[in-house]
């Protein structure tokens, strides 16, 4: 159970900084935006610790992602106040931001590091059900176990 | 300076399966390992969080760098006149390339084992699959093999340790193609651990999907399970450094191995270790790389190379995917469900075909390509994505085919050292003149598949030389005359030194080479024991 | 009692059932935590299948309330802190009157552990009396028959529909464990809810030795030894043979346990303990987000969402090891040969406000 990997670990790789909650709530409801737009994941509240862990995660990779998500609120917020909640549509479709490399301008910065992220991770989590699947790589559906349908879906050859 | 009984060379699953089976026999068994590499971060949330996101892995720094091109400096050489890749071939690594290898743990069929005798090509293994039999089955258990254990392919006397994955429903295409085309088919024997009433500190399978970088350890890599030897083995006399390349091995006398001296990139300085026995465990290409650059008086080719043979004879498998497009529409949207395959067809892995080069046909698990993240980071809609899906669907089918040493292919030192201290490689192969037949051959198989499966062929497959499955570079031989290692993976004409490496194989037959080698490590292990069934 | 009001005491009494179980498993991680491989490796793989299956208890028990349509809590008040007292219904119970430290493994630890532990009707053998009140205080063992009975008297006043109205929702199933005996059992009818707390029981707290008696060699299968003869074994230093008694102590192959060869660590740590701004600090902020996050996600999981036990498993409990073991390799400030211990303390997330 525990991976225990002294030679690897630096000191205080664990340690990551509060996130702000007027942040977290901004990128919650990004990903809310995000399941709703796709019509994928219909009620998301029980993915609010995962986008919580999801943020962590990435801050303690790189931290320059406590700064993205900051544009991320900043950026959503003016939007929103212009455009309400067609902003998020706004954000998803703009063929610029999604092109820009390395992405510099705050909207592509919004686009590619948080709101396409936070695409993967809702598929992961479950939104590509939506599509048919009962499986998907990066989506934990558990082990073969005998005697119990399979995590994934087969047919009449098995 | 200082004595070991045992020196092993690299630390991947071959090192790994040989100090555990020397460790169970005598747990205060005197064991060093040597690794080039160092030691990458597995089950890491932040990491795989990455792999989910962004496909990136935390290894990659660790290949080979790329042959040198016009702009870019790269690495290595590429002398002959078909490209056989090393960078993503193989790892340098605490644990080796089992850090991202995919886990298809095929046993060789009987036929395999008698190459010469049967299709006049190469050589023939100096024993027989029933002589390896038993060890295949301990490997399986080791690698935490799924399997299907009443699977007729090969003959077997113990199971699998776990049960095969059921097909998928993206596999019954395929599946019913090869009914109809009376082509066999069987469940591809996977290294994911399943469950089974035993419990064990490493996980299940959990099809999570993202097996390059498993969250749970289920896919056997081997630093997870150097890991637990050293965290809690109980074994006082065995140790590790990393970051140690081997420059040479050394000789007491022209059949006596002393020692080797190597590079500690700790402090850059060079220092040597002597052993009571040497096994060299780092790779087809290093091996033999290894033994080439070891001269002097004794072996002034190198050690074992008076024939000329060390690096010579090298194989791999050509990797070939074809690609179709389904003439009707993806109406059960299908679409990747799993990371890893679950059919393959070894019907053209036969007697018939030995002559002409024995091959495997897979079906891959990103088969149809479905890719609902990258359609939704471009922006397309909840109509469009659907659309998408449902569209006909583009399929592959992946295969391997065998290949036969040719002395003309080699690989040899370079120099110049790479990024981490070893020297380079060269790697001179022309592939034979008969392979571009051999594929017009295997394309006939498979569009006849593709047909059946109402599938439109189109394209010239994709065919991969990368260098993962190198052999032959230091192959078995009863007579020293023919090969490099004897029965046992001993160096012809030197009492303590051997092989333990795909380098050994006598051939590589058209699957991949790592049950077998796990299995030649157990063997290893017992025979250097003195453990009953060993040696044989 | 109307069906609600039954359904509202057992399911309380299931959610004490829940706590209990997660008290446990603060101290058997330090324990295990503190030991230094490659010492004591047989200790360590003792306790450390004692502590995984409280977490399959926890799954079970999770499984129950679901099963009749209850919801479980781990929030800051369902959360143990340390020294512990374990009571209910603001009572003691007569068998834990004895606090529960949180720290490394010591003989005096391994005590507690094996007191926790103790089978039922073990008490008397080994003169434990309960106080002489009015109202005898209840054991363990106590509480979980009358859990059982409470159970059973439910199912056989009302139809199983009425009774078990969480079926729809998804459980615990057994794709989710493995590293130690058992598996967790999907709850939808009595003869279900009967098997997970015979697991709990059998297994733990409220073994009994005369459930033992009827069986011919108690000892047979060393993969069910209960809890509290594992950690006889390390205490005796011997494992039980199958032909061993229950009553008396393990004969045979020996297991040598060194206590001195475990770091000490800081007992009942608290946030507070920890100078701001020091190593140990961060890494115990970060252990007490990462558990406070992990035990959020458990309860999610419990309560209908069965796929994020598997991210509390890769996050949460491979992020907590690697945390604790930093912190128990790094010496506390001014205090000599004495190592850091994670707090477990409850933090609130950011996350956390708009919980279904």
């Amino acid at each position: 159970m525990f991976n225990l990997q002294p030679l690897a670990k630096h000191p205080l790789s664990d340690s990551s900084p509060e996130i702000d909650k007027e942040v977290y709530e901004a990128t919650w409801a990004l990903f809310a935006a995000i399941c709703r737009y796709w019509g994928t994941i219909a009620d998301a509240t029980p993915h609010r610790t995962q986008v919580l862990n999801f943020m962590l995660t990435r801050i303690k990779l790189n931290p320059l992602y406590m700064g993205y998500y900051a544009t991320a609120r900043e950026v959503l917020a003016r939007m929103r106040a212009e455009h309400g909640d067609a902003a998020y549509e706004m954000l998803f479709i703009d063929k610029a931001a999604a092109s820009e490399d390395p992405p510099v301008s705050p909207l592509a910065v919004v686009r590619q590091r948080v709101s396409n992220e936070l695409v993967s991770l809702h598929l992961a989590v479950g939104g590509f059900k939506a599509f048919g699947a009962v499986n998907y790589c990066g989506y934990i559906a558990g082990p073969n176990l005998s005697g119990q349908e399979p995590p994934y879906r087969t047919g009449t050859i098995t | 300076m200082s004595e070991v009984d045992t020196l092993i060379i690299g630390s991947g699953v071959a090192a790994a399966a040989i100090a555990k089976r020397l460790l169970a026999i005598n747990p205060a068994a005197s064991i060093l390992m040597l690794e080039a590499g160092q030691r990458v971060k597995m089950q890491d949330a932040a990491i795989w969080q990455d792999y989910v996101v962004s496909n990136k892995l935390p290894y990659t720094k660790y290949y080979d760098r790329i042959f040198p091109e016009k702009d870019v400096p790269g690495e290595n050489v590429n002398a002959g006149r078909t490209s056989v890749n090393l960078d993503g071939a193989r790892v340098f690594t605490y644990g080796g390339s089992t850090i991202h290898w995919g886990g298809w743990s095929f046993r060789l069929k009987p036929e395999d084992f008698e190459l010469r005798k049967r299709a006049g090509r190469a050589i023939d293994w100096p024993f027989t699959y029933s002589q390896l039999e038993m060890y295949y089955g301990q490997a399986e258990h080791y690698l935490g093999v799924s399997g299907d254990s009443a699977d007729p392919t090969v003959p077997r006397s113990t199971p699998f340790p776990f049960p095969a994955f059921p097909y998928t429903l993206e596999d019954q295409p395929v599946a019913m193609a090869l009914n109809a085309l009376h082509l066999s088919h069987s469940h591809l024997p996977i290294a994911r651990r399943g469950v089974s009433d035993q419990a064990s500190r490493h996980a299940p399978c959990q099809t999570t999907g993202t097996c390059k970088y498993c969250p749970f350890g289920a896919r056997y890599s081997a630093n997870n399970y150097l890991d637990d030897m050293f965290q809690w083995g109980s074994f006082p006399n065995l140790a590790i450094q990393l970051g140690v390349v081997v420059q040479q091995i050394l000789m007491g006398d022209r059949k006596t191995v002393a020692g080797v001296e190597y590079m500690d990139s700790a402090d850059g300085k060079v220092k040597t270790v002597q052993a009571n026995r040497v096994i060299v465990a780092a790779g087809a290409i290093e091996s033999a790389k290894l033994l080439k650059r070891s001269r002097s008086a004794y072996w002034q080719r190198g050690i074992g190379n008076d024939k000329d043979l060390v690096g010579r004879n090298i194989v791999t498998h050509p990797y070939f995917v074809f690609q179709g497009k389904q003439k009707s529409a993806n109406a059960e949207r299908l679409q990747p469900e799993l990371n890893f395959p679950t059919l393959v067809s070894r019907h053209f892995d036969s007697e018939a075909e030995q002559r002409e080069g024995k091959f495997v046909l897979v079906n891959p698990p990103g088969s149809p390509k479905v890719d609902l993240n990258r359609l939704m980071r471009q922006g397309k809609t909840r109509t469009e994505v659907d659309q998408a899906v449902a569209a006909p669907g583009l399929f592959e089918i992946h295969g391997m085919v065998e290949v036969f040493s040719d002395r003309n292919n080699y690989v040899d030192n370079h120099p110049i050292p790479n990024f981490i201290g070893v020297p380079q490689t060269v790697v001179d192969f022309n592939q034979d003149a008969g392979f571009e037949l051999r594929m017009q051959g295997i394309q006939a198989q498979v569009q006849k598949i593709f047909e059946t499966m109402d599938t439109q062929l189109f394209g010239k497959p994709s065919i991969s030389w990368r260098a993962d499955h190198a052999a032959c570079t230091v192959r078995m031989s009863h007579d020293p005359e023919e090969g490099v290692t004897d029965p046992n993976l001993r160096v012809h004409g030197v009492d303590n030194l051997y092989v333990c490496s795909n380098g050994a194989f006598a051939s590589l037959g058209a699957v991949n080479p790592t049950l077998t080698l796990t299995a030649l490590a157990l063997r290893l292990g017992d025979h250097l024991s003195g453990a009953k069934g060993g040696g044989r | 009692m109307r069906l609600d009001a039954q359904r509202g005491a057992l399911l309380e009494r299931l959610q004490k059932a829940m706590e209990l179980e997660l008290a446990t498993i603060p101290p058997y991680m330090m324990a295990l935590m503190s030991i230094r491989p490659p010492a004591n490796r047989a200790a360590a793989d003792l306790i450390r299948s004692v502590m995984m299956e409280e977490m399959l208890h926890m799954a079970l028990v999770g499984n129950l309330i679901c099963s009749l349509g209850g919801r479980t809590r781990l929030g800051r008040e369902n959360v143990p802190s340390f020294p512990l007292r374990m009571t209910f219904q603001e009572r003691n119970f007569s068998d834990r009157k004895f606090d529960i430290d949180l720290r490394g493994l010591t003989a005096s630890q391994l005590n507690v552990f094996l007191k926790i532990e103790l089978p039922a009707d073990l008490h008397e053998a080994f003169g434990i009396q309960a106080e002489g009140l009015v109202v005898p205080a209840p054991t363990i063992g106590d509480f979980y028959d009358d859990l059982v009975n409470e159970l059973k008297a439910m199912a056989a006043a009302y139809p199983p529909e009425e009774v078990f109205i969480g079926t729809n929702a998804p459980q615990i199933g057994p794709g989710y464990y493995w590293g130690a005996a058992g598996e967790p059992i999907v709850v939808r009818t009595l003869d279900d809810a009967l098997a997970a707390l015979r697991v709990i029981i059998r297994q733990g707290e409220g073994a009994s030795i005369a459930m033992a008696a009827g069986e011919a060699q108690y000892f047979a299968d060393p993969r069910n030894l209960g809890h509290y003869f594992r950690f006889m074994e390390i205490a005796k230093g011997r494992r039980y043979k199958a032909e061993d008694s229950p009553m008396g102590n393990p004969t045979g192959e020996v297991l040598e346990t060194d206590f001195s060869a475990c770091a000490t660590l800081k007992a009942n740590p608290k946030t507070s303990d920890y100078a701001a701004g020091t190593p140990l600090a961060t890494l115990n902020a970060a252990f007490n987000r990462h558990y406070s996050i992990m035990l959020n996600q458990i309860e999610l999981a419990f309560n209908g969402n069965p796929t994020l036990l598997y991210e509390a498993i890769t996050n949460g409990m491979h992020g907590l090891g690697g945390i604790a073991y930093e912190m128990v390799r790094t010496p506390v400030p001014d205090q000599a040969n004495v190592f850091g211990c994670p707090s477990f303390e409850w933090v609130e997330q950011v996350s956390d406000s708009n919980s279904p």
